[in-house]
């Protein structure tokens, strides 16, 4: 249930909606979540705008995009972290329609201490969440599927 | 190649002082973490990011719109020795302190030094670890070498 954020300066992206959703998309992906709504509504992306002076690298450049995913501890194996930093890049040089932005974007995978992920007023350890995901799975398989 | 995030109430530091805040603040932690005579691969991936905020935005615990600043620095594993964190946070603190303006404004300033996942730093698409670093720092020593 990753937390995905986005920093760049103003007017670099054209549909920060559209990319929010197709960063938090990509990144479920990639950590093979199960398709269940404890993931879906619980992996989300923030788009921040900055002002163009309000950001810069050693040599005064703004036209650079940084990415930070907060994941719980161990979410992601080599080959996941590979793949997010790859796709997540290609998405966001997309939806600034500048290839030349993949040289310029730094994507940081950073995790939450193993207890230290809180979602509905509780500290959720790692055993917990993959109980609680369970539980979710067995909820809706005892379910009859809903028409659609 | 730290990110820095200043974030402070919007009229804390002066207009126009942004520019040199972030490169005040980004050679500081190039120095921090040693590297002596950055090359241009350290200088355009170091960068700073100041959020100016709403005065309402800052709060601490006893004190609404309050006077305070948090600079929040992200690492690769291990990049700071114990005198490179101490120096970082002293330097930081200076620098923090003299733009403001306020001789006061250290005992109102954090700095928290904090570090990406190890194999979790990404540019231009790729999830770098310590390997990767390592490897390139030797490409960049041998092509320095071979271009004497």
């Amino acid at each position: 249930m990753p937390m995905i954020d986005v920093y760049a300066a103003a007017g670099t992206f054209a549909n920060k909606h559209q990319l929010a959703a197709e960063l938090a998309t990509a990144v479920m992906t990639i950590e093979q979540a199960p398709n269940i709504p404890m993931f879906r509504k619980n992996t989300a992306a923030f788009v921040h705008d900055l002002p163009a002076d309000s950001l810069s690298n050693v040599d005064g450049d703004i036209t650079y995009v940084r990415v930070q995913v907060l994941t719980n501890a161990g979410a992601l194996n080599r080959d996941k972290q590979l793949a997010v930093v790859s796709q997540l890049t290609q998405i966001l040089a997309q939806a600034a329609a500048d290839p030349t932005l993949v040289d310029r974007t730094w994507v940081l995978l950073t995790e939450a201490p193993d207890g230290g992920w809180g979602l509905k007023g509780h500290a959720n350890t790692n055993e917990e969440l993959v109980a609680a995901a369970r539980a979710e799975i067995a909820s809706l398989a005892a379910k009859p599927p809903t028409q659609s | 190649m730290p990110m820095i995030d200043v974030y402070a109430r919007a009229d804390l530091f002066p207009a126009g002082v942004d520019r040199q805040l972030a490169e005040e603040l980004t050679v500081a932690v190039l120095r921090a973490e040693g590297v002596a005579q950055p090359g241009p691969v350290y200088l355009d991936n170091t960068a700073a990011y100041i959020h100016r905020m709403d005065p309402n935005a800052v709060h601490t615990a006893t004190t609404g719109a309050a006077r305070t600043v948090r600079v929040q620095v992200i690492t690769p594993p291990a990049a700071l020795s114990r005198d490179g964190q101490k120096q970082l946070v002293r330097e930081i603190t200076e620098i923090v302190t003299k733009l403001s303006g306020d001789p006061s404004q250290a005992s109102r300033t954090w700095v928290l030094l904090t570090e990406a996942a190890e194999g979790g730093w990404g540019i231009a698409g790729t999830a770098l670890g310590r390997e990767e670093f390592a490897a390139a720092a030797r490409a960049a020593a041998s092509r320095a070498n071979s271009s004497q």
